[in-house]
């Protein structure tokens, strides 16, 4: 019994160790960040007779 | 065996633990509180800046007279001279709590109207909590010589940025961004409460956009899908007054 | 013991370790609360509910990952065992603290609106196809749920209502509740609200406990697959010198079968017994002959060397080993006698009193 149950932490731990790690790096990789940012695209002429207007 | 070395063995229903272990014990417990201690003040003084965006109790409550827009979501078209500004000024709308203004200004959809609330302000940005003696009326006085200007078309663009909503982005909730205030933004935009986008990037001087769906309704629940996420979105912007309104295809959102 | 539950049984070490718990706690929420707002550089301060819930939230996720380390630290070295002793205090107060979080959020991003705010939480965001945007308070709900659990069925009631093989599987939920809680944290507090800081200690605590965890199993897996010498018979197992076996203290053999046998010296007299404590399956070769009983390192159950039972008025039982001399070396006998059967201890004649 003290040994099935050693035997199943072990296991738990192995599982454990890796997803619980894989989780916490991927969520924090995947974060927004500065990286992603995109300025405004115009996507049409009066888009961009718009943005030399403004300029 | 080494007979000299002390043999501590800790029993719990024991009155103490062995000399031996005291000190340990002791130092633990102290780098316990230490850490604890470290930890909280290194969490707790490192949190990220909000914003400057709060409800303007000082400003007590205040009445605006100008015309109403129903659509896509409720919004005032105040004339220059209001708060000191030189030029018109479109101002969203929200009612008390996760509740939006659609039911009061749906019938007063173009017309003159009063209304009286308290302000939320985050920095250029602001909007009307609309309730109290005043609340969103016919206007008893119009304001002379003033109709709200057409919307200006500036084109199709694709933006990057926030789906967030616009009662807590302004002021009513610090932090009123981000995927931790996910459900607290849903349950404002179930709630009639706009939704707008907030852009990484400034486009001609606004960074605040009122989403609207290609024909200038409302978007359906499927903007949900979509809050508090770094996206980009692509559809038409038009300005009212200093207002932008960006019409989208959600099909077009794409999680960056 | 076994004799009688009453709510919880005090004495001065409890209260301590409960005042140690306290003092960190509320070291931690002060701080937090009244101290560290001094030293932010912000606009404008988060809000009051907002906050809290943060101080909540994170003293939960460093106590239990606290909770967790406590467990491989007493593997490793036997020094941290006092602090496994009432480690269910730990986890109640832990999910005391947990449902003060969840009041506070409640309180505040699930409330004004007109749909209920419990509810709220299952229904306003189903984007369960998305990684970023997962609905990551239903896995807050999920560990809490399981701390609750855990923390009612702390008793030792419970454990023997249970059986201890079903309490600790039950109890094993603690690691479900884990991970559940730091895809919590990562799928919501760190994508946005948490600074840098908060970043890294996440990240470091999850690192020492998921090391902690290995370190402690690699122990315990080279221990269990040592092998030992079998006479011709296959009966009994070489358990090597009798001097080697210190003075009211065990040496722990791993038997072929299934479990660990531990072989206990008072004075000249050797006894052996099962390894596992009928409380909670507490190794016993690491505990100490007290009173001239064996003493669990765990939570101070006691069984007498020759017949494995706990002395009256308890009633607890465990199984012995037989084991013989032979040219001065000790045999174990691997098959064990029922529990409670009497084994006339061995004696070994060259060893002194105390030696």
């Amino acid at each position: 019994m003290q040994r099935a149950y050693r035997k199943a932490h072990r296991t738990i731990w192995l599982i454990l160790a890796i997803l619980i790690p894989l989780v916490l790096g991927l969520a924090l990789l995947m974060r927004p960040t500065g990286t992603h940012e995109q300025p405004p695209v115009p996507l049409d002429d009066t888009a961009k007779s718009a943005l030399e207007a403004n300029q | 065996m080494a007979k000299k070395k002390p043999d501590p063995f800790f029993i719990g229903w024991a009155k103490k633990p062995p000399k031996s272990l005291q000190g340990f014990l002791f130092l633990i417990s102290a780098i316990l509180v230490g850490a604890a201690a470290g930890v909280a003040f290194g969490v707790g003084s490192s949190i990220p800046d909000p914003g400057d965006a709060r409800f303007a109790w000082g400003a007590g409550y205040q009445t605006f007279t100008g015309y109403v827009d129903a659509k896509p979501y409720p919004l005032l078209r105040l004339p220059a001279g209001e708060n000191g500004r030189d030029k018109p000024h479109a101002m969203l709308i929200s009612g008390v709590g996760k509740r939006g203004m659609q039911q009061l200004a749906g019938p007063l959809d173009g017309q003159p109207v009063d209304a009286g609330g308290i302000l939320l302000k985050r920095g250029d940005l602001d909007m009307l909590q609309v309730g109290g003696k005043v609340s969103l009326r016919a206007a008893e006085n119009p304001v002379q010589n003033f109709t709200p200007a057409p919307a200006e078309h500036l084109g199709k663009w694709r933006l990057t940025g926030e789906i967030c909503d616009g009662k807590c982005y302004n002021g009513a909730m610090r932090p009123g961004v981000g995927l931790a205030h996910k459900a607290c933004a849903n349950l404002c935009i179930i709630g009639g409460i706009p939704p707008v986008f907030v852009t990484s990037t400034p486009l001609m001087g606004s960074e605040f956009f009122v989403l609207a769906d290609e024909n200038g309704e409302p978007l359906t629940t499927e903007v949900e899908d979509w809050v508090a996420l770094l996206i980009s979105l692509e559809g038409e912007v038009e300005r009212r007054d200093d207002l932008m309104i960006f019409k989208v295809n959600l099909d077009s959102a794409k999680q960056l | 013991m076994s004799v009688k539950y009453v709510p919880v049984i005090w004495n001065r070490t409890k209260f301590v370790y409960d005042a140690v718990v306290l003092a960190t706690v509320g070291a931690y929420l002060g701080i937090y609360i009244y101290v560290a707002p001094m030293f932010q550089t912000v606009t404008r301060p988060i809000d009051w509910d907002i906050y809290k819930a943060q101080a909540f939230g994170t003293c939960v996720f460093f106590l239990l990952t606290f909770i967790l380390c406590i467990g491989p630290l007493a593997r490793l070295d036997k020094r941290f065992l006092p602090l496994l002793y009432n480690r269910r205090h730990l986890g109640v107060i832990t999910c005391v603290l947990a449902y003060f979080h969840v009041d506070n959020i409640l309180g505040w991003y699930n409330a004004f609106s007109p749909i209920n705010r419990y509810v709220s939480v299952f229904i306003v965001n189903t984007s369960f196809d998305r990684f970023l945007g997962f609905p990551f308070e239903i896995l807050g709900v999920f560990a809490l749920l399981i701390l609750t659990i855990l923390a009612v069925t702390s008793h030792d009631f419970w454990l023997h209502f249970l059986k201890p093989t079903l309490w600790k599987t039950l109890h094993m939920g603690i690691y479900l509740a884990y991970a559940l809680v730091v895809a919590h944290v990562a799928l919501g507090a760190l994508q946005s609200a948490a600074g840098p800081f908060m970043t890294t200690a996440v990240g470091a605590s999850v690192a020492l406990v998921a090391t902690l965890h290995l370190l402690a199993a690699r122990k315990e897996h080279l221990f269990d697959t040592q092998q030992n010498t079998m006479d011709d018979s296959g009966t009994w197992m070489d358990a090597g010198d009798p001097k080697d076996v210190p003075d009211k203290r065990a040496r722990i053999i791993s038997i072929t079968d299934d479990e660990r046998v531990a072989i206990f010296r008072n004075g000249k007299k050797l006894s052996a017994i099962s390894n596992v404590c009928a409380h909670q399956n507490g190794p016993l070769g690491e505990g100490k002959i007290v009173y001239g009983c064996v003493t669990c390192p765990w939570h101070g159950y006691q069984y007498r060397l020759e017949d494995g039972k706990s002395p009256p008025p308890f009633t607890e039982k465990i199984s012995t080993y037989r084991l013989k001399l032979e040219n001065g070396r000790l045999w174990l006998n691997v098959e064990a006698q029922p529990p409670g059967t009497y084994v006339e201890p061995t004696v070994s004649p060259i060893m002194m009193e105390g030696s």
